[in-house]
């Protein structure tokens, strides 16, 4: 029997509807204007280079006393953390009583292709946990880092744990050698010193392009046609422009930082061996025992779960938590699910270790 | 839609006119004339007049958008015949999955042969396989090999490598080294591409393969596909699948490192010899700047030690500061009393508690040097008829 229900007349009239859908699209895509991302209040509250710490403004009377710091990735811009009203982690962080900080790497530029993870980690980082240390008048902070930040909240806690009062990471990358790490799998047979010492920074585009690669025919096509169902929908299509704008809002990466983060974390797998190195310091994780909560996206197809999982297996923190997201990792942040699971699970857990 | 990006195709009813005109050419029943091209053309035309209108970020997604239509009116026109024959051929099993497999080789050869402007490496095309972007991303300096290296049969390598292996000669030898090495370096990267290239179009056949299978099989159950668009997502998902199991091999990881290093070396060497026709004509290169920026960061890294330095230097100072007014209310009296001392030790205000034992050192230095001094003095006194002194 035939497995197909239609007639070639049928054919016809589905593409005429996907066109007539298409017209519609055009007019919708055309009034839509400018895409504006960012939604919470914010200052600046110290600014170094091309990085700015903003402080978030308060939403709720009562705040938890110890400020949280987010550490967001080098590759893309952190505003996916703060999208839009109701998708945004940070909003429902603000709401739960959390007092916020977020460090904006900026766009580098190619002076800045000498920096290396040590000028991030301690000095960027550890600069802007002095800045909120003063401003609270306290020793130790709350550190929240996603993604690639987190593996920089990982080094800089293993490195300064006197200034860190409760971790937690993010879709984190740990173990880079997993079996299903496609990333990690790419970038093992490239000449990572030959594509800096050629290019200094690295183009965003081409980060971009190595993730798209990551699903290909879903990313770079199928999500295009399945648009044109939802462009008579000026608020849904909205929506999709907005992360549109932040997938390809992709600023160049440092070149030195990019060298040795690809060489010792992705190709030598160093930080579960314990051995990248941070300027003179060697970064153990077994050197953590403050309070952990490690998140992780179900879905993740960026940073899979094994890799995230195993920092339990790293670190000497008896107070350890982790959360499985039933998403990915982009879903994790923006979702109307992660709305209501993510922020309140961490405020809370917050809340327990700060009194 | 806004008076801002009002134009005369407002009005236009796009795709009712274009079904109009698809009516007019099927009833004509053009045998040059294949639905998708009818779908593409008009498409395409339409978009030439409207995209002016469009700010820049709604019509580089629109442009996406279009693509993949293009990808899809294919697809659909493709299997239109498909489902002709197969609503000819009715019950039969047998003659069911002879019939798809038959009407698959004809489906697979109009992807590959070029049939209506739409072979497999324009699809592939259309979705920006990794070799586009990583062309498109470091395409931002240098010379294009492209232009230069049109047309090169990379068959003839053996003659190439014999050409390219003759030493330069004269003044200029360096420079033709370095130029036949970059041709060596491209002539490199294209066998690389190519062979990436084959791979991809290899693994987009297996995809067809496994669409053709999934189609038997529903055939075979009983299930039915009741749109186009269910065909595309099918499509669609096998492509993820196939590509999806051969990147995670090893053969895979080396093909690609191959690809990106050998585009990479060629690009190192294109970049050399662009640095040295500047230095020739005494520009500014990026070897110059490279070292100002070096020698900018560790500037900027000693000021940061410094600052950092200073900080240190300061919140030292002020805890000292705090201990000494902690120390100077709790030993009040005995400061009193021993003005004179306190004021000569604590110019900068510095720690009472050192005062003290630096104090009672002198004191101590003081009593031995009495003590020396006696026994001193009775002895040259005694001998010299000197005055005797007293402390």
């Amino acid at each position: 029997m035939s497995p197909f229900n239609l007639k070639p007349e049928d054919v016809v009239n589905e593409i005429h509807e996907f066109n007539s859908k298409l017209a519609q699209g055009y007019k919708t895509l055309a009034d839509l204007g400018e895409i504006e991302v960012g939604v919470s209040d914010k200052e600046a509250v110290y600014q170094e280079d091309n990085l700015v710490l903003y402080h978030f403004k308060s939403r709720t009377k009562k705040q938890n006393s110890v400020p949280l710091l987010i550490v967001y990735a080098l590759v893309n811009r952190p505003y996916m953390a703060d999208l839009q009203d109701g998708r945004s982690m940070i909003q429902g962080l603000l709401d739960e009583g959390v007092d916020v900080y977020l460090i904006d790497w900026g766009y580098p530029v190619s002076a800045d292709k000498y920096l290396t993870l040590d000028d991030y980690i301690n000095g960027y980082i550890d600069r802007c946990v002095d800045v909120i240390c003063e401003k609270h008048n306290r020793k130790k902070i709350n550190l929240l880092g996603i993604c690639q930040g987190g593996a920089f909240s990982l080094c800089y806690t293993a490195l300064h744990q006197n200034k860190v009062k409760n971790l937690i990471t993010t879709v984190t990358p740990v173990d880079f050698h997993t079996k299903d790490d496609l990333l990690s799998h790419m970038v093992r047979e490239i000449d990572i010193d030959q594509i800096v010492d050629t290019l200094g920074n690295v183009p965003g585009e081409l980060l971009n392009a190595t993730f798209l690669t990551l699903k290909p025919y879903t990313l770079m096509g199928q999500k295009y046609v399945d648009l044109v169902n939802i462009l008579d929908d000026k608020e849904k299509a909205m929506n999709f422009m907005r992360m549109e704008k932040w997938i390809f809002d992709s600023p160049d990466l440092v070149g030195e930082a990019y060298r040795e983060f690809i060489k010792q974390f992705y190709q030598e797998n160093g930080l579960v061996k314990g051995t990248v190195k941070i300027g003179d310091d060697i970064v153990d994780l077994s050197n953590i025992t403050i309070p952990i909560l490690n998140i992780y996206a179900r879905d993740d197809h960026l940073v899979p779960t094994d890799a995230s999982k195993a920092l339990e297996g790293c670190v000497s923190s008896k107070d350890y938590n982790s959360l499985e997201f039933p998403g990915g990792h982009i879903g994790i942040y923006v979702s109307g699910k992660a709305q209501k699971m993510i922020p309140p699970s961490v405020a809370a857990w917050l809340e327990k270790r700060t009194k | 839609m806004s008076n801002k990006y009002k134009t005369p195709f407002d009005e236009l009813d796009w795709s009712e006119m274009q079904k109009k005109y698809t009516d007019a050419l099927m009833a004509f029943k053009s045998p040059e004339s294949t639905m998708d091209s009818v779908w593409i053309n008009a498409m395409d035309d339409w978009w030439k007049s409207a995209k002016t209108d469009m700010p820049y970020e709604s019509s580089n997604i629109f442009e996406k958008v279009l693509d993949q239509c293009r990808n899809y009116y294919f697809m659909s026109e493709q299997f239109s015949s498909l489902l002709e024959g197969m609503n000819r051929s009715k019950n039969n099993n047998d003659q069911m999955t002879d019939f798809i497999n038959k009407s698959f080789k004809e489906i697979e050869s109009a992807f590959t042969s070029g049939k209506n402007s739409f072979n497999l490496n324009g699809v592939l095309d259309n979705f920006e396989q990794p070799i586009d972007l990583m062309k498109s991303a470091f395409s931002n300096s240098s010379f294009d090999p492209d232009e230069i290296l049109n047309g090169m049969n990379p068959d003839l390598s053996k003659l190439r490598e014999q050409m390219l292996s003759i030493p330069g000669l004269g003044y200029s030898r360096e420079a033709q080294d370095k130029s036949k090495n970059a041709i060596k370096l491209w002539a490199n990267y294209q066998e690389n591409f190519q062979e990436y290239q084959s791979v991809m179009l290899r693994l987009n056949q297996e995809a067809l393969d496994l669409v053709r299978e999934q189609i038997i099989s529903m055939s075979k159950e009983g299930e039915s596909i009741d749109s186009m668009r269910q065909i595309y997502d099918l499509w669609i998902e096998s492509n993820e699948k196939v590509y999806g199991e051969y990147v995670y091999t090893k053969e895979y990881a080396e093909l690609n490192g191959r690809l990106v290093n050998s585009m990479m070396a060629f690009k190192k060497q294109s970049h050399e010899i662009t640095e040295d026709m500047l230095s020739a004509m005494h520009m500014p290169t990026t070897k110059s700047m490279d070292e100002l920026e070096r020698r900018h960061y560790e500037l900027r890294k000693q000021v940061n030690e410094m600052r950092a330095e200073i900080n240190n230097l300061k919140k030292q100072l002020q805890l000292k500061n705090k201990k000494a007014v902690v120390v100077k209310k709790e030993s009040k009296p005995v400061v009193r009393r021993k003005k004179k001392t306190k004021k000569q030790m604590t110019a900068n205000s510095s720690n009472v508690v050192e005062l003290k034992q630096v104090k009672k050192k002198a004191e101590n230095t003081v009593k031995a040097i009495k003590k020396k001094t006696k026994k001193k003095t009775k002895k040259t006194s005694a001998d010299k008829g000197m005055i005797e002194i007293k402390f």
